[in-house]
């Protein structure tokens, strides 16, 4: 089925405000005595999920559509390519775009010969809150150091290469001459191999998850990236040097520093220790306090907070206060 | 031209009316843990989130302020919520009452506005947001 992409992004705004007003219902309904209200307020609660979950049905395609569009195109007998992730999600609208760019790529890692079984390419994906993000492992091809060369900084904003000027080696992911959003980063991974990085943003923003207070402000951390939750008094806790550590399930997981990582000393009494997971590293954030679970709507960061990696966005609560929303990928990747 | 003027720790500051859109009672604001020092925060305004600025910091003022109001503004495409003491009024000058003022350091915009002095809070000056 063809999705119309600006009908789409015109109801999930939608959606999303629903989303916004049914956290701020939620609320009323929890303090309301009055029990037909309380009821009313109930259903409607109920009805906006449920269109959410309509909405994402409609509005996503996972990764195991385009692989099996690759193993199609390339054959059966072909066995060079390792897929992983195939339960990685994005926007419907963009699987063309997808396929072309991941046809493109794959089939310059084979230089043509698609036949070659001793040459391998690992392809993988995963989503974090707000994005597909598709990983290409290969031998390095000299079209990527083309590419290298070209792009000082080693990032392509696919949508900032116009018509005409787009580069040859990507122009089959523009289609109708549009490009979709997202980035392609290039990483010389060692001297033999070359790592592309696709970054495709979901349309979609809304995301479950758990509220804590750190040094007396409400922070959000996305569900899916949160391993466990410990009280603090339950977990066995390590010291190696400067570093606190913890002891989960057989593994010895670092604490990571808020003061170092948000810059503020925190002089609060921390209840609760968070195991966050995102793919195979786990690290644990310490929060004075645990509150609720619930769905947020993340907003992109304004530009003079771009800095700012800690965070992924932004959400509006149902008390109409701000919080900031973690980013776990950048959490776990930069901090020791 | 329409300024429109404000105070910050009781002396009179103005801005291009152009880029004012609107004037909001002071709400409460989130800290963003390594923002640059002048950016007190984000605020919700009626479901938008705008960054708020404390404009002691921007104009290195060193001075405590009492947040009463915030100037909404739009600069560069991007919308920013001033923090200010509170806001006086919307007045007509001709753009011969701005005067560059030098110091060391800087430069600054004054204007002479009948008994008054106002410091003009040019567009350079928000470039520093």
């Amino acid at each position: 089925m063809e999705i119309n992409k600006e009908k789409m992004e015109e109801l999930l705004e939608l959606i999303e405000e629903l989303v916004v007003n049914k956290i701020r219902i939620e609320k009323v309904k929890d303090e309301t005595k009055g029990l037909e209200i309380k009821r009313v307020l109930g259903q409607e609660v109920q009805i906006v999920s449920k269109i959410q979950e309509v909405v994402k049905k409609i509005q996503s395609e996972s990764m195991k559509t385009i692989y099996n569009n690759l193993e199609n195109y390339f054959g059966k007998k072909f066995i060079g390519i390792n897929l992983n992730g195939e339960d990685a999600e994005f926007d419907n609208y963009n699987e063309k775009y997808i396929f072309n760019m991941l046809l493109v790529f794959i089939q310059d890692a084979f230089a043509g010969d698609k036949n070659d079984i001793n040459n391998k390419v690992k392809v993988s994906a995963h989503n974090d809150s707000a994005n597909l993000i598709i990983e290409i492992l290969s031998k390095k091809t000299s079209k990527f150091e083309q590419l290298l060369k070209k792009h000082e900084n080693n990032t392509i904003e696919l949508t900032s290469l116009g018509e005409g000027e787009i580069d040859d080696w990507i122009k089959d992911v523009y289609i109708d001459g549009k490009a979709m959003n997202g980035t392609v980063e290039l990483v010389i991974e060692d001297e033999l191999n070359q790592r592309i990085i696709i970054t495709i943003p979901l349309t979609s923003s809304i995301i479950k998850a758990q509220l804590v207070e750190i040094n007396h402000q409400t922070y959000a951390i996305p569900i899916d990236c949160i391993e466990k939750v410990m009280n603090v008094d339950s977990a066995q806790k390590r010291v190696s040097g400067n570093m606190q550590l913890i002891n989960y399930m057989k593994s010895i997981i670092p604490v990571i520093p808020i003061d170092k990582t948000l810059g503020f000393n925190y002089d609060y009494e921390i209840s609760n220790y968070v195991v966050l997971k995102f793919k195979s590293q786990m690290k644990v954030l310490p929060v004075n306090l645990l509150l609720e679970q619930t769905d947020v709507v993340v907003r992109p960061k304004p530009k003079i907070l771009q800095n700012v990696k800690e965070f992924k966005g932004m959400a509006v609560l149902g008390d109409g206060d701000v919080t900031m929303v973690f980013d776990i990928a950048y959490l776990l990747g930069n901090q020791s | 031209m329409e300024i429109l003027t404000f105070r910050l720790a009781e002396e009179p500051f103005g801005i291009s009316i152009g880029c004012v859109e609107a004037i909001e009672h002071f709400a409460p604001v989130t800290y963003v843990p390594k923002a640059k020092e002048h950016i007190a925060g984000l605020i919700n305004i009626r479901g938008k989130i705008v960054p708020a600025i404390d404009m002691s910091k921007l104009l290195k003022l060193n001075k405590e302020l009492v947040w009463s109001k915030l100037i909404l503004i739009r600069h560069n495409e991007q919308p920013f919520a001033l923090m200010v003491d509170d806001v006086d009024d919307v007045i007509n000058i001709n753009e011969e009452n701005i005067t560059i003022v030098s110091t060391a350091s800087e430069d600054f915009s004054i204007i002479n506005y009948q008994d008054m002095v106002i410091t003009y809070i040019a567009g350079s000056q928000l470039n520093l947001i």
